[in-house]
């Protein structure tokens, strides 16, 4: 009788370990990809009340209740609820799970890369349809920032924050030893040169500042590769239809991947690993003196730093490829179909009005995220907030120069959150000394190219 | 044996008595166990419904994957640096604290004190101390002369760095179940032994060791399931990182289910854990439990 209680309790312990793991995915739900999906009869009474789950924290969060405050004071037809939900991730997480048990809001903000998993989930009414009922005005729209939303011309949601990569660079450092802060390095050998001027080693051959640092982040990797005018995913960056496989083990790839382990071996560039924080913390405690991360953290390093924060262009292959360009970042937002079509309305006036050029150039100077449309500029907030912090014309400048085409687009996949771990896996591996450089390319397309071929098997449209 | 009436109604009553816990039981435990089987034999959507029937796929895959490979090492490895080094570190401990000194109790408080951190807190604490450009431990270390290595960026000393956290972590639980499980040892088994001449380490090892096996027993048992769980400190400080050093078994399941949304694979991980820690449980039970001593 012991023996048999025993092997209960060991078998009810290793039951518990899987019933805490083995949660995820319950049914229900269902839902099928429904291109044809239509807005709402322009005559139908908005809701009274909608939620909206977001991904806003600190003061971007604040920023974004601002604006539900406005809206819901400027009309009374409706009430906009914002929630938090944590981060991105995990806003896209709980979304799933809403989904599955039909609870999921009218309006939810997704970030940049969920837009092939939003897709295929068949959960979303397409903006596009609001737009066309509506006749709803894009043309003075940020290009970058709607091609990127944009999947065979039609739009799934409304782009709400716009970031893009920038170069920080810390123009003390650079008077120190000589560089011209007005000139910031701009190519491959350009940032490895300013940067080997920029190291500095103490007495005892230790180095306590190096000129470069940046994170081992996968959103570095993709810009660095549209910089460098290269795909990252076969039909058009999954854009002309979805992708079958990712495509960056080409020259470009390895060249961004030879660069960056030189620098480290070099001892100029610094690693910090994944943690995007501790890249910019090295960064505002002098430890780098150029790092490459979102326009986001702008404001951040202003206030922090106790140097003058310079900014300057993405940095690109020595030919600079004429193709080339930065891909946007930031998240849009979707209206949910399982809702009801009042809600949906609803949710579409929200949209409408955080659209608005006002409420566009508030969020700017409130946030740092850039402006969806460019009458956006010309808004009181906007323009105190570009002669404030000049630094930030930068990454406007940046993506409005770069060419509109499939590599600054950006690739859409639904599984590029999984996609971009896997790059960070690879440069990881590169910069250790694990792999060589095309050795570790080609095994990370070869596995992401088997994930990519079940995620299409399972999720066919 | 045949079955008497008497023996069906004391079925029903004693099924009566059960039913509460065992409706919970099946919610949360047999029914998600049930759904976890049967996914991670489908193919599913990024929403978690079953599409296609895959068979023995996802199996196959795990098992031929590099990936899952290495994560079984990495499991391995966390679990070996963390389960004997806490066991062992919190006996040490509790031996010191089963002094009858003035002001005792404040150091048990003390020491045991980590039990009412959470493991979110903890590991953000332990993320401060290792952090590369302000981290409180490599300035330690430069000041008596060493260069602390980057502890959460060389994938070897990753490892080190969340098992260190994880042991900081249950070393309070280990070290109050101990100092029970020593304050339950008679004093006349010392005295027996003292006046047969045993002093010192013979005592610990003859004495105080078998005396204690029980909760040692326990604390393995329970830390070994404990540590093939571990998700917090590794999401905090490495996220299975760098180069899947970090990546155990558990937080593979997390990435694939909640990052990568692919419930079928995830799911077949699942099961894998669920029998690994199954066989480790039954081994536990079966071979290190002769050894215990029970009163």
């Amino acid at each position: 009788m012991e023996g048999t209680m025993r092997k209960f309790a060991a078998f009810a312990l290793a039951l518990s370990v899987v019933a805490a793991c083995g949660g995820g995915g319950t049914g229900g739900g269902g839902g099928t990809t429904d291109e044809s999906a239509q807005a709402p009869g322009k005559d139908v009474k908005p809701a009274a009340k909608i939620v909206w789950w977001h991904a806003m924290s600190g003061v971007n969060g604040d920023a974004l209740n601002k604006i539900v405050d406005g809206f819901n004071k400027s009309q009374s037809n409706t009430k906009v609820e914002a929630v938090f939900q944590g981060t991105y991730d995990d806003l896209l997480a709980k979304l799933n799970t809403a989904l599955a048990s039909n609870a999921a809001p009218a309006l939810v903000q997704v970030y940049d890369i969920g837009q092939r998993y939003m897709y295929d989930s068949g959960q979303v009414v397409p903006m596009q349809a609001f737009i066309d009922r509506d006749k709803f005005d894009t043309a003075d729209f940020e290009p970058a920032v709607i091609n990127y939303y944009k999947y065979q011309d039609k739009l799934q949601s409304m782009p709400f924050n716009a970031s893009s990569a920038i170069l920080y660079f810390n123009k003390d450092a650079f008077k120190e030893v000589g560089l011209d802060p007005t000139k910031p390095p701009q190519t491959f050998t350009e940032v490895a040169d300013a940067a080997k001027k920029l190291t500095k080693k103490d007495a005892s051959g230790q180095t306590v500042r190096f000129g470069f640092g940046p994170s081992i982040y996968g959103w570095l990797f993709e810009q660095l590769l549209a910089t460098s005018a290269s795909p990252y995913a076969d039909n058009g960056n999954g854009r002309d239809n979805r992708a079958t496989k990712v495509v960056y083990n080409n020259a470009q790839g390895k060249a961004i991947l030879d660069w960056w382990k030189a620098g480290l071996d070099g001892g100029y560039f610094y690693n910090p690993g994944i943690d995007n924080n501790g890249a910019a913390n090295a960064f505002d405690a002098g430890k780098s003196a150029m790092y490459i991360e979102s326009t986001a953290r702008l404001r951040g390093h202003i206030n922090t730093a106790k140097f003058e924060v310079g900014t300057g262009l993405y940095p690109r292959p020595d030919a600079k490829p004429k193709d080339g360009g930065n891909i946007i970042g930031g998240a849009s937002l979707y209206i949910m179909k399982s809702r009801p079509v009042d809600e949906q309305q609803a949710a579409w006036e929200f949209v409408k009005y955080a659209m608005t050029p006002a409420v566009q150039a508030q969020w700017q100077a409130d946030t740092g995220y850039y402006p969806i449309r460019k009458s956006a500029y010309n808004e009181g907030p906007s323009k105190d907030w570009s002669t404030k912090y000049p630094q930030f014309l930068t990454a406007i400048n940046e993506i409005r120069d770069s060419p509109q085409n499939r590599f600054t687009n950006g690739a859409v996949l639904g599984v590029m959150p999984q996609a971009r771990a896997r790059t960070q896996k690879m440069i990881e591996s590169v910069l250790l000394g694990k792999e060589t450089s095309q050795a570790a390319l080609d095994s990370a397309v070869t596995e992401m190219n088997t994930q990519i071929d079940s995620y299409n098997k399972a999720n066919k449209p | 044996m045949r079955w008497t009436a008497r023996d069906i109604r004391s079925l029903g009553e004693g099924l009566v008595y059960l039913a509460p816990s065992l409706v919970l039981f099946a919610v949360f435990v047999f029914i998600p166990l049930g759904r976890t089987f049967y996914l991670s034999l489908f193919n599913t959507r990024v929403t978690g419904q079953a599409t296609t029937f895959n068979g023995i796929d996802h199996y196959i895959g795990l098992m031929t994957s590099p990936t899952f490979q290495s994560g079984l090492v990495a499991t391995g490895l966390f679990a070996l640096y963390t389960v004997p080094v806490g066991i062992a570190l919190g006996l040490v401990l509790a031996v010191l604290l089963n002094q009858r000194l003035r002001g005792i109790n404040l150091f048990r408080t003390m020491m045991a004190s980590t039990i009412a951190i959470s493991a979110a807190v903890g590991a953000l604490i332990w993320n401060l101390l290792f952090n590369p450009s302000l981290g409180l431990l490599n300035y330690v270390l430069s000041l008596v002369g060493i260069r602390g290595p980057e502890w959460l960026i060389q994938p070897g000393i990753a490892v080190v760095a969340v098992s260190v956290t994880t042991i900081w972590l249950t070393l309070g639980t280990n070290i109050i179940v101990l100092l029970a499980g020593l304050q339950g040892i008679p004093e006349e088994i010392y005295e027996a032994a003292r006046l047969d001449g045993a002093r010192g380490l013979r005592m610990f090892s003859r004495i105080t060791v078998p005396m204690v096996s029980p909760s040692l027993f326990f604390l393995l048992v329970v830390d070994t399931v404990g540590v093939l769980q571990v998700f917090t400190q590794i999401h905090l400080l490495t996220r299975g990182g760098p180069v899947d050093a970090t990546r155990t078994l558990v937080y593979s399941i997390y990435l694939d289910a909640f990052q990568n949304f692919q419930f079928g694979y995830a799911s077949a991980e699942s099961v894998v854990l669920f029998v690994l820690v199954l066989c480790l449980t039954v081994i536990q039970f079966r071979f290190i439990e002769r050894r215990v001593h029970y009163q």
